[in-house]
């Protein structure tokens, strides 16, 4: 399999990286020469210096033999060009990264439709709605939703005083008969992430990452000892297209949003832009800005610029001054581990979350894949074929390998947690926890 | 953008010296406006000869005045220089002008002879009473309005026609009149209408002003006539509909009737004046919007919302009272009628009566100290921009409140943007401060004409609304100078010439007025090539 | 570590209430407890009782309210809160002086000990008692003395002391405050030299009526309502009721004390009288002083020149002690008295009302723009002091105009009450710029009988005027932002 990426920035880069470790041919096209070359060090990609929009580069990217294209440079004309030029040279699907509201909107729909292209990404827009996402499950630190949002999977480190906390899933399992509305899917202990088996002890500090029924979020969040309200008071930090899109969603459901931005003209465009949003002009560093917006009373920050530092260091402020909730965009991963010892309670990263939307795309059959910051381990979703293997047979008969979970089914839009004894039919979306090597053998049995 | 179109404008001139006499264009706009009245005091003419009254030959040789010095005036001179302070010149004068020299008819008549007043006096009523028509206010110092069945009028139905005329011609504005045929202002003809139009912002209806001027006109003959009709099918004769029409659709409120509406006794009329004087006292560029575009401008548009919830909160508010404190004879239904007529015809800047006589229902200096105070605020806010009403307009006290709720935002999180809003849509700074300035300039004025007129001998309850209302072009004022009573009681002949001037002032929106004093001297002293320009 | 602290923090605004809840509670029980104690001594038998219970009820709050205000916050405090401590510590004092005025029996109902506690403790000076002189030594001593501690309390706030986070921090003369040789160098000598100020104003007041000819107690008395511009009076009316040309004169020349800035008045006790003369709100209130003093003493009246000195500084101080009858002069007599009352008196003092510094931008505004529509590409900067004003506070105190405006026409719609139009009106720019006299046909008086709704709506306008509108709005604010948690919203629609 051969995948062209236009573009090595943050999130082309972590694309080509993610992809060539499974195996991939990557050719990655960058117009400058020195992150061309940084990238060429850092991970195992041809990398062209030139412009997307050239076909002759395209040309020794080896268009003409690809299979995929992703275009994803921070210019959505780029993006645009590259994608015909690659449905010219017959590449049989290509994602575009497309960020302008004038070309997602339904004017542009002609656009689109010339572009050709099989999907178009946004990573603000993914950014955006992981925010969401934590946001309305307040203390996790991961929310992926799959199988059409009726299946949640809520990742947390578990506190000292929540349920679960001593028992063995068996012993959970027992106290939550006979409704069956949850798994525990992973837990990561230390650096390492286990798929674990009923006599398991969860321990507090451990990140538990279950999976369960959309109806049954809340009742998970309990057990996981994250049992609080959704905020209402919630404070943004940087006014970046992310932001802006948190905001408008956010005040629409009534929550009382203030937003921070640093340059005065962007915080007077936005105070115009967004209704019902109170935006404060001034830099997130400063701890006189942040008391201003009133922290003890918001009851959930977000940092949201594109500083790393700017975005832990306030958060930890924020958390000293009594907020309960903080989460942060990070976008370099290497303090990754330690954010959660300072006070951060939930980190994302702009490249996992477009990420997720590639990955499902060059496996092709796979429905959806969410991917996680710590952790080897993907969340795939399956859908099953009327010729498949798996086709008619319990999960039980299917011969898994041990490190691969088949978590929750979902069967004419309702979702149910698999047991050994679930029987699988064409049409269902099967949700699956797997490490990454896995997902061929993975992907063989239930295609 | 108009502004910098006019520094360009500026900059262009650099090189000519700066006239000193009298720019052309002021004389040109003045002589025109002149020619504009020839018609209606013609008009008048027919009217008076037709109804029996003696001052036919005046009103034809009056229209001969005007039309022979206004053409004069006009062909004489050519366009000329148009930077902005010559645009609010020429507005000012023309003004100035017609509203003064309208009183020849009635000093020529003799409308205003009483026993015992001298003839300064009498030509200073008729000035007053001419002031008052063209600025659509409405206060009247004529003592002598005939009643419904009176068969021997002192005053004949001519002079009365073109008193009510005076007001039709004011509502619009004869500038927006003379706009339509002066196809040469060009770009500047919207400065025209700025200086002119109540609100801080003129609306384009047409790419052309010209032609926003031509379809305002004919939208407000057109809505003239149908209230007219409407008044005819109430109960009015045609001479009634017609002449009250005139002054509805301008929401002036003169009446042919020394009780005003309140002489016909009939809810019916009392509804139809209610609905038209509310039509009158909304923005007309809303009306058209209504009539060729879409069904829905007015749900969509805020000022609307708000001049409604007004009428309609402070109707509820005042029939509350009135009900409560058993004020009115008769209880819920006549105060009922009461307090949504005279709200309607506050907000509207009207200022018809519904009261048949002092001390009836309507004649609201009786009523208790609430209902004049929620009267009072009405005054000041008025109507809406963009109406023929007057008043500091809705849309102002919209953005004061906008305004105060920043300040308060402000002082509780110093670095908040906070954009003044209505509704979803931003007000730019620049109008921002426009409105503040307003609004101050407004207040100077109320204290300082307060203060002068009580010099002059006003009393206080008179006064504080006799300026509010000439300010806002109301009509009726407290006191000894309310509904049912005229002015000519209330206050000396002094002070009615001031209040006469705040009418002026008013109806032009301060700034033209106040500019027409401070401009011509300094501009023609200081103004020297800008430094730019080489 | 983090977890514990979180939680002890985030009890949210209502952790920093206690503390000037408590300083107000206190400072009412002071005053209570000097009045029973004056009580005790001046009046008779018959009314021994209540001022024992008086005594009692002032010493619990006394201890009390100190007790309060020992509770320390260590939370920082913003803006919101450093306003709702204005009203809180407002309310703390209120509250003791209901207690106090209900307590005696001598007023008719509970609003009515409400309207008379407000009415003394904002300076404002309306009065339900028709003839105070039936009231008891003991509570006429508390009518002025509430006042008198809420003026040092406007002073320490006006002049920065206190965190001027509250309205007219745009006005605080902020580079000079803090300077050489100024007033404020630092907290606890600003506040000495404050209250030496306010208390050799007084004290210079008391001798002042003393030597003219009052007894002891009404010179104290009408010292402390002088000094504080409060202007509740021992007798129906007022000080005309000493007929004396030199108390009136006295009177006036306190009020117009009382209405200055203090820093201007520091300037002028050192003698630096190029500094004071700088001072464009001094130049704009001595003109306005003597231009009032003309119009209403040549305006057609026929008041006498002590007469119409006491008028216009009584207004413009916003203090409503009265000397004659001006109701009953001409017309712009009065015009002109109630327009000074609109204006008020100068910004850092204890005088309220508009203000003369927000009047001085205000001009200076609208001059500006008349000049910048004869010439556009005129950049103009206004000055006050000799220094530019920063058009952010400019900003600002247009924005106070239009909320002042907003409240006089609020109140003024929502007061119920027997009047006409412009005794309803007088009486609405009385509450709101706390003078306490009205205009009721021909009669000036203090004295009100208000429903009780108009007394709920007269205590709020006095409270908005008294403290320059925000803190009570924000604190209302705050109030209601509270109650929204208990709203239910809609679920954040991620999966929509």
């Amino acid at each position: 399999m051969r995948v062209i990426v236009v573009g090595a920035g943050e999130v082309g880069s972590y694309i080509a990286d993610r992809l060539s470790r499974q195996g991939i041919d990557v050719y990655v096209i960058e117009r400058d020469a020195k992150r061309a070359a940084h990238l060429a060090e850092t991970a195992d990609v041809e990398v062209i210096t030139g412009s997307g929009t050239h076909p002759s580069v395209l040309a020794l990217a080896g268009v003409d033999s690809a299979d995929l294209l992703v275009a994803v440079t921070k210019s959505d004309e780029v993006n645009l060009v590259a994608s015909m030029l690659a449905k010219e040279a017959d590449v049989p699907r290509t994602i575009v990264r497309l960020e302008a509201d004038e070309l997602r909107g339904r004017d542009a729909a002609g656009l689109r439709r010339a572009s050709q292209a099989d999907l178009f990404i946004d990573p603000d827009e993914e950014t955006a709605q992981e925010v969401l996402s934590l946001i309305e499950m307040p203390g996790a630190s991961e929310v992926a939703k799959l199988g059409n949002g009726e299946v949640y999977a809520i990742g947390a480190r578990v506190p000292i005083d929540a349920p679960i906390v001593g028992k063995s899933l068996i012993e959970i399992g027992v106290e939550n008969e006979p409704e069956w509305d949850f798994i525990v899917s992973t837990i990561r202990r230390g650096d390492e992430t286990v798929i674990p088996r009923g006599d398991y002890t969860i321990e507090a500090g451990d990140l538990v990452r279950v999976v369960c029924k959309r109806s049954a979020r809340r009742k998970v969040a309990k057990l996981l000892g994250l049992a609080r309200d959704v905020p209402r008071e919630i404070l943004l930090l940087g006014g970046g297209r992310t932001s802006t899109l948190v905001a408008k969603k956010l005040s629409q459901t009534g929550a009382r949003v203030q937003m921070i931005e640093r340059d005065p003209d962007r915080a007077r465009y936005l105070a115009e832009k967004l209704d019902g949003v109170r935006v404060l002009n001034g830099d997130i560093t400063d701890s006189d800005v942040l008391d201003e917006a009133d922290l003890p009373r918001i009851e959930l920050v977000a940092a949201l610029t594109g500083e790393d530092d700017a975005n832990i260091l306030a958060s930890v402020y924020a958390k000293s001054a009594g907020v309960p909730e903080t989460i942060a965009v990070v976008h370099r991963l290497n303090f990754l581990s330690l954010l959660d010892q300072v006070g951060v309670d939930a980190a994302l990263s702009p490249r996992t979350a477009t990420a997720n939307g590639v990955l499902r795309f060059v496996r092709g059959d796979v429905a959806q894949v969410a991917t996680f910051l710590q952790g080897e381990v993907e969340l795939l979703e399956f859908e099953i074929h009327s010729n498949a293997q798996a086709d008619g047979q319990s999960i039980a008969e299917l011969k898994l390998p041990r490190d691969v979970l088949i978590a929750a089914v979902v069967r004419d839009g309702r979702s149910q947690i698999a047991r050994g004894r679930t029987t699988l039919r064409k049409g269902d979306h099967v949700i699956v926890i797997a490490e990454p090597s896995f997902v061929d053998s993975v992907a063989r049995i239930l295609d | 953008m108009m502004l910098e179109r006019r520094q360009q404008s500026r900059r262009k001139e650099g090189f000519t010296a700066p006239s000193r006499r009298i720019p052309a264009t002021v004389t040109h706009i003045c002589g025109l406006a002149l020619l504009a009245i020839a018609p209606g005091l013609l008009v008048s003419a027919i009217v008076e000869f037709v109804g029996g009254g003696d001052s036919g030959w005046w009103l034809v040789a009056c229209a001969l005045i005007f039309g022979i010095v206004g053409g004069g005036l006009w062909q004489g001179t050519r366009l000329g220089d148009l930077a902005l302070r010559t645009v609010f010149a020429s507005v000012a004068w023309s003004w100035m002008l017609v509203s003064v020299l309208g009183a020849l008819p009635f000093i020529l008549a003799r409308t205003f002879e009483r026993e015992g007043i001298s003839r300064w006096v009498e030509i200073a009523d008729a000035v007053f009473e001419s002031v008052s028509g063209y600025t659509c206010t409405g206060s009247t110092v004529l003592t002598n309005l005939p009643s419904l069945n009176d068969n021997d009028p002192e005053v004949g139905k001519g002079i009365l026609f073109y008193r009510q005329l005076t007001q039709w011609y004011g509502g619009m504005g004869f500038v927006q009149l003379v706009i339509t045929v002066l196809p040469a202002l060009g770009s500047k003809a919207l400065g025209f209408m700025g200086a002119e139009a109540p609100g801080p912002t003129a609306d384009r209806l047409a790419p052309r002003a010209a032609d926003t001027a031509k379809i305002l006109w004919k939208l407000y003959i057109g809505g003239t006539l149908a209230i007219a009709i409407a008044y005819t099918a109430a109960g009015m004769s045609v001479y009634d509909g017609f002449a009250h029409a005139l002054t509805t659709a301008a929401t002036g409120g003169f009446s042919t009737y020394g009780n005003s509406l309140g002489e016909f006794d009939s809810i019916s009329i009392e509804v139809v004046a209610q609905v038209a004087m509310l039509f009158g006292g909304s923005n007309w560029a809303l009306h058209w919007l209504f009539l060729t575009k879409s069904r829905k401008v007015y749900a969509q548009d805020h000022e609307f919302r708000a001049y409604l919830a007004i009428y309609i909160v402070c109707t509820v508010a005042i029939t509350a009272i009135l009900t409560a404190g058993n004020e009115i004879e008769g209880g819920f239904g006549p105060a009922l009628r009461s307090a949504s007529f005279n709200v309607a015809s506050m907000a509207s800047s009207t200022g018809f009566g519904n009261a048949q006589g002092a001390q009836s229902a309507g004649d609201f200096v009786v009523w208790s100290s609430t209902p004049l105070v929620i009267l009072l605020l009405l005054m000041v806010v008025g109507g809406m921009s963009g109406s023929t009403a007057g008043g500091t307009k809705v849309i102002r006290s919209r953005v004061l409140a906008a305004i105060s709720h920043r300040t308060l935002a402000v002082a509780r999180q110093p670095r908040a943007v906070v954009p003044v809003k209505l509704g979803r849509d931003v007000v730019p700074e620049r109008v921002v401060t426009q409105v503040s300035l307003f609004m101050m300039a407004y207040s100077a004025l109320v204290v300082g004409g307060f203060m002068l007129v009580t010099l002059l001998g006003g009393d206080t309850e008179s006064t504080i609304a006799g300026v509010i209302g000439s300010l806002g072009n109301m009509g009726p004022a407290y006191g000894d100078a309310g509904p049912t009573a005229t002015f000519q009681d209330a206050f000396p002949t002094p002070a009615r010439m001031v209040l006469a001037f705040l009418m002026l002032v008013g109806r032009l929106e301060l700034f033209a007025v106040l500019l027409m004093f401070a401009a011509p001297r300094r501009a023609l002293r200081r103004v020297k090539p800008h430094k730019h320009t080489f | 570590m983090v977890a514990n602290e979180s939680v002890r923090r985030s009890a949210g605004t209502s952790h920093v209430l206690p503390l000037p809840f408590g300083v107000g509670l206190g400072t009412g029980g002071v005053c209570v407890t000097a009045s029973g104690v004056i009580g005790l001594l001046a009046d008779g038998d018959e009314f021994s009782q209540a001022r024992v219970s008086e005594l009692i009820l002032g010493i619990v709050a006394m201890l009390a309210g100190f007790a309060l205000a020992r509770l320390q916050s260590d939370q920082t405090i913003t803006r919101a809160a450093a306003m709702s401590m204005f009203v809180a510590g407002w309310v703390g004092m209120n509250a003791v002086a209901v207690a106090a005025f209900w307590l005696s029996g001598e007023l008719a109902s509970p609003l009515d000990a409400v309207f008379e506690a407000v009415s003394a403790s904002t300076t404002t000076g309306y009065t339900t008692v028709a003839d105070p002189e039936q009231l008891s030594y003991s509570l006429r001593f508390l009518r002025v003395s509430m006042p008198w501690a809420t003026g040092l309390g406007v002073l320490l706030v006006s002049m920065g002391v206190l965190p001027a986070a509250v309205a007219g921090a745009e006005l605080l003369p902020e580079r000079r405050l803090r300077g050489r040789r100024q007033l404020v160098t630092t907290v606890r000598e600003a506040i000495r030299n404050i209250l030496g100020l306010y208390l050799l104003l007084t004290c210079a007041l008391i001798i002042g009526y003393l030597g003219a000819g009052m007894g002891v107690f009404d010179g104290v008395t009408y010292a402390l309502s002088t000094a504080s511009t409060g202007g509740m009076a021992n007798h129906a009316d007022s000080i005309g009721h000493f007929d004396s040309t030199a108390i009136e004169w006295i009177a006036a020349a306190g009020m117009v004390a009382a209405g200055g800035n203090l820093l201007v008045v520091w300037w002028a006790i050192r003698g630096r009288l190029d500094s004071v003369w700088k001072s464009t709100e001094l130049r704009l209130y001595a003109s306005l002083l003597a231009l009032g003093f003309l119009a209403v003493r040549f305006g057609g009246s026929d008041l006498s020149s002590s007469d119409a000195a006491v008028a216009i500084s009584s207004m413009l101080s916003t203090t409503g002690l009265r000397s004659a009858n001006w109701a009953a002069s001409s017309e712009f007599v009065q015009a002109s008295l109630l327009v000074a009352g609109g204006i008020g008196a100068m910004s850092g003092s204890v005088g309220s009302g508009f203000r003369q510094a927000r009047v001085a931008r205000i001009a200076l505004e609208v001059r500006r723009s008349l000049q910048h529509l004869l010439s556009p590409n005129r950049q103009s900067i206004i000055r006050v002091d000799g220094v530019a004003v920063k058009e952010e506070s400019l900003a600002l105190t247009y924005g106070y105009l239009w909320m002042h405006a907003f409240t006089l026409a609020g109140v003024a719609t929502l007061l119920y009450i027997d009047l006409d139009i412009i005794g309803t009106l007088t009486f609405a720019l009385g509450l709101v710029s706390n003078i306490g006299v009205l205009v009721n046909g021909d009669e000036l008086q203090s004295y009100v009988d208000p429903s009780g709704w108009t007394e709920i709506v007269a205590s709020f306008g006095m409270l908005l005027g008294r403290l320059s509108i925000y803190p009570v709005l924000l604190t209302v604010a705050g109030v209601g932002r509270w109650l929204a948690r208990f709203r239910p919203h809609r679920a954040i629609g991620a999966d929509a």
